[in-house]
This record gives structure tokens, C-alpha cells and sequence, in this order.
């Protein structure tokens, strides 16, 4: 069964910088912390997708690249190339894919270089980290980690200060116990946490900015009939983000952030199962919240 | 909407730009933040030096001529400087490195030191109180035991005493802010556990 040629969405996280062609011609190019669409209007392609970040490839079973079988992940080098060129719609989506959530559809061609960008994990036992590298390669995740935690822009600003100084902090004392990535997550989360926790302490949880909260949001909207612009989706992601409890909020970002369930575990210190079944309740929290907040949009079943 | 769909929608909006934010300018992060930790270090060490320049005074006026106020003052000193550092070296011990721990143990840590805050405020309030009935009681015998002095610049009472009461008072008012704002910590951060341990782990 040959492709039918869809819009597809990928997702560079803080790591990669991500050129997505087609037949050769670049459609696309994304840089840290953006999304990008591309639409291959011709041809048929391979299944072949992201796990929502750029830290994996997964293919399917007729993937040309060895290393690339269904069931198979591996860290994407720099300067590492997957062409993949026709392919056919798989029915029968691999187990991989179910378990991050991809949908069952056909995915397009690409190529896929993340460039000039040094790869995940990449610190070793006792390798010492630089401040500033550090800082640069995840300053899209923690900003994000400030976004999900302070509802207003000062307190955003704030926070991402606070995380720029806790990580400057515990640098020194990384060891290469863990990754890199579960180390900068653990103190960045751990820090938005104690942030959150004072402010709460400060008896400002209930503060209300009518442009930033959620509130703000869907009062916002011009109509309910009109479809929420991608910026105002965002925000009451956000929102609803920042109103849940604190332990399903934690695994709901790490997880939208694109970790593993058991890398987000390295990260909480909880067992890959654990967080499958918080994972489940944070979902479900989150689309009572946002179906609570949002309007529907015209033709759309939420 | 499919259940992986919206996962992906969210992914996507999680990973999208906001407009209205301004983009981090990475140098300036940077730079602030190693000044900031310069700043810290430096506050660590002016308040370590502090408690020395403390004890060092009191010491000084104990050699200089030890009576019974001066005595008692500088016990009470002693006291406050040595618990003071103590508190210091407990909430601070391992603070830096603790930001890496997993998340359990770093809130419990945070219950902990909010916890050995709110004993601290408790403990400096009581003797702040003691410092204050101490020179409440030493100001009469101070005046009565240099009365020619003092009548004739009657201003070194006021502005000695005065001051003093004034600073203690400031103190004072200082130590019970901080241990209400130490209790409403530890409420959060025992909230915070409570919210954790609800969930599955």
C-alpha cells in the first residue's frame, strides 16, 4: 500500500539540529527547541519515524539501515545520516512505536542529520562539565522546565535564573553517576520543585496574571467555535501543566521532553513501571484540565 | 482524536515557540549566574567571618575587663555564634551537591532544613529576647556606675542604649518574620511530600 503524503511534525530538542529532505531536497530544517512542519507532496516513503525527540530512531522492519530494525534504538550521532527512500505503509505498527505514542500512520522520507551537535550521554564516569557547554545544549529544556512551573513571565524569568545557578552549583559535584541528561534534569526539576514550593509558601499560587493563566486563556478565545491558535494551545498547555500535582507534572514534562520511561526514572528515582502508571494518570489529568479550559474546536472531538 | 495524537500535539505545543516570550540571551544567563555564585560565596564568607568578628569583640572586652554583664553578654554571644554556624553548617552542608539528588530525597532534605530553620528562628528569637532583658537590666547599672559621664553627654546613653535596644529590636522583628516564613516552608514542603507519596512510587 503506497503512502499517502501527510504533514508531518518533528521535534529538535536542545541537542539537535535536525534537516528533514526529500529526495534530496531539504523541505525543512530544525533548530534547537523548535518544531517543524514538512509536507512531501510526491513520491511514497518508508515508515520511518521520531520518538518525539531526536534521541532515537525507530523504523520499521524493512528500514535499509542495519542498525535500525523495528525494536531497535540507538543514539543518533552527530553528523550521522538515515536515508530512507520509498517505502509502504505499515499496518501492523511495531511495538517500539506503541510505546512512545506514535500513531499508526505512514511517515515520510527523510534525512535525518543532526548536525554539529555533540550527542546525548555523552559524559563519562569523573568527566568534569562545563558550565556554559551545559548551559547552551539544554537551555530549550529549561526554559520549557520554566515555562511548566511559573505561570508569569517574571517568575519564568526568575526560575530559569535559579536553574541557570543550581546547575552552575552542582556541576562540580557530577561524577558521571548517571547521564548527563538525568543529571541536569534531576537538578533543574529538583530546583523548579523547591521554587514552586516557596512561592506556594509565599501564598502566591493563587496570584493571577488574566494574560498568562489558564483562565486567561480560554477567556481569551474570540469565540468558542474558533480554533485555538497554536500559541494559545501552547499556553494552556502550560497553564495546566503548572496545576498539577507536582509528581505528575514532573513525569509529564520528562516524558513531552522526550525521556524514556526508564530514563525518567533515573531522573525521580522511581522504577520504569512506576512511572508508565503515573505517566497514564498525568495524561488523563491533563486532558480533564485542558478539555475543562479549552473550547472545542469546530469538527474536532476532543 | 487518538490517544497517540493528542500525545503528539502536546508533544509538539511542548516543544513549540512561544511568541510572546523573548529569547534566552545564553551570555547573559551565564555571565549572571557566575556572578550570582560569586556573590553567594563571597555572602558565605562575610557571614562566617562575621560570627569570628563577633566572637573576637566579645573576647576582647572579656580580657579588657571581665564583669559580671560583659561576662553574661558574652556567653549569651558565644551561644547565639556557635548555634548560628552550627545552623549554617547543617542547612548548608552538602547543598550544593544535593540539587543532584533524586527527587525524594531532595524534598525530604528540603523538609529537613526548613524544619532546622524554623528551630534555628525559634532559638534566635529566645536569645535575641535574652540580649535585650540583659542590657535592659545592664543600661541602669551602666548609667548609675558612670553618672558623671553620662550627665555630662547625655547622648552617649541615648544613641549607646538607644541604639542598641533599636538593633535588637530590629532583630527581633527580623527573627519572627523568618520563622513564619520558615513554618509556612515546612507546611508547603510537608504538603509537597504528602502530594508525592500519594501518587505511586
Amino acid at each position: 500500500m503506497l503512502c499517502t503524503p501527510s504533514i508531518e511534525t518533528v521535534y529538535a530538542n536542545s541537542h539537535a539540529k535536525v534537516q528533514l529532505e526529500y529526495e534530496n531536497k531539504t523541505h525543512h530544517t530544525a533548530e534547537r527547541g523548535h518544531s517543524c512542519s514538512f509536507r512531501p507532496d510526491v513520491g511514497t516513503a518508508k515508515a520511518c519515524f521520531f520518538s518525539g525527540s531526536m534521541k532515537r530512531l525507530h523504523c520499521a522492519k524493512d528500514a535499509p539501515h542495519p542498525q535500525l530494525r523495528c525494536g531497535q534504538r540507538r543514539t543518533v550521532e552527530p553528523l550521522e545520516q538515515f536515508r530512507f527512500l520509498r517505502g509502504k505503509e505499515t499496518k501492523n505498527q511495531p511495538r517500539c512505536c506503541k510505546e512512545f505514542g506514535t500513531p499508526p500512520t505512514i511517515k515520510n522520507t527523510v534525512l535525518f542529520v543532526p548536525m554539529n551537535e555533540p550527542s546525548w550521554e555523552r559524559a563519562k564516569p569523573g568527566e568534569k562539565l562545563q558550565f556554559e557547554t551545559v548551559l547552551q545544549r539544554y537551555a530549550a529544556s529549561l526554559r520549557r522546565i520554566a515555562f511548566g512551573y511559573a505561570r508569569t513571565k517574571h517568575d519564568r524569568e526568575e526560575l530559569l535564573q535559579e536553574l541557570a545557578l543550581a546547575l552552575w552549583k552542582a556541576l562540580p559535584s557530577f561524577r558521571g553517576e548517571c547521564s548527563e541528561r538525568t543529571f541536569v534534569f534531576r537538578v533543574a526539576h529538583n530546583v523548579a520543585l523547591a521554587v514552586a514550593t516557596r512561592r506556594r509558601a509565599r501564598g502566591e499560587a493563587n496570584a493571577t496574571d488574566p494574560n498568562e493563566t489558564l483562565d486567561g486563556v480560554a477567556s481569551e478565545a474570540p469565540t468558542p467555535e474558533e480554533q485555538l491558535t497554536e500559541a494559545r494551545r501552547r499556553q494552556l498547555l502550560f497553564s495546566a501543566l503548572e496545576r498539577l500535582p507536582a509528581g505528575q507534572q514532573q513525569v509529564l514534562m520528562l516524558a513531552l521532553e522526550g525521556l524514556s520511561h526508564e530514563e525518567i526514572g533515573g531522573v525521580l528515582g522511581l522504577n520504569a513501571n512506576v512511572v508508565g502508571v503515573r505517566l497514564h494518570r498525568a495524561r488523563e489529568a491533563l486532558r480533564t484540565m485542558i478539555e475543562t479550559k479549552a473550547p472545542t474546536a469546530p469538527g474536532e472531538n476532543r | 482524536m487518538t490517544s497517540s495524537d493528542e500525545w503528539e500535539r502536546w508533544t509538539a505545543d511542548f516543544h513549540g515557540e512561544i511568541p510572546s516570550e523573548t529569547p534566552v540571551e545564553l551570555h547573559l544567563l551565564s555571565q549572571h549566574t557566575q556572578q550570582q555564585g560569586v556573590r553567594l560565596r563571597w555572602a558565605l564568607a562575610v557571614e562566617f567571618l562575621g560570627g569570628m568578628g563577633v566572637v573576637a569583640f566579645w573576647t576582647f572586652l572579656l580580657f579588657r575587663g571581665a564583669n559580671a554583664p560583659i561576662i553574661v553578654m558574652a556567653g549569651l554571644s558565644y551561644a547565639f555564634v556557635l548555634a548560628w554556624l552550627s545552623y549554617l553548617l547543617h542547612v548548608q552542608r552538602g547543598s550544593w551537591n544535593a540539587l543532584g539528588q533524586e527527587l525524594f530525597a531532595h524534598v525530604e532534605l528540603s523538609l529537613r532544613r526548613s524544619v532546622a530553620a524554623l528551630r534555628w528562628y525559634r532559638f534566635a528569637r529566645v536569645l535575641t529576647a535574652l540580649f535585650a532583658l540583659c542590657v535592659a537590666g545592664w543600661a541602669p547599672m551602666m548609667i548609675h556606675a558612670h553618672r558623671a559621664l553620662y550627665a555630662a553627654e547625655p547622648w552617649r546613653a541615648v544613641v549607646g542604649f538607644g541604639g542598641a535596644f533599636a538593633i535588637l529590636a530590629a532583630c527581633l522583628y527580623y527573627y519572627e518574620r523568618e520563622h513564619k516564613r520558615a513554618l509556612r516552608e515546612a507546611e508547603a514542603w510537608k504538603r509537597t511530600l504528602e502530594e508525592l507519596q500519594s501518587e505511586p512510587h
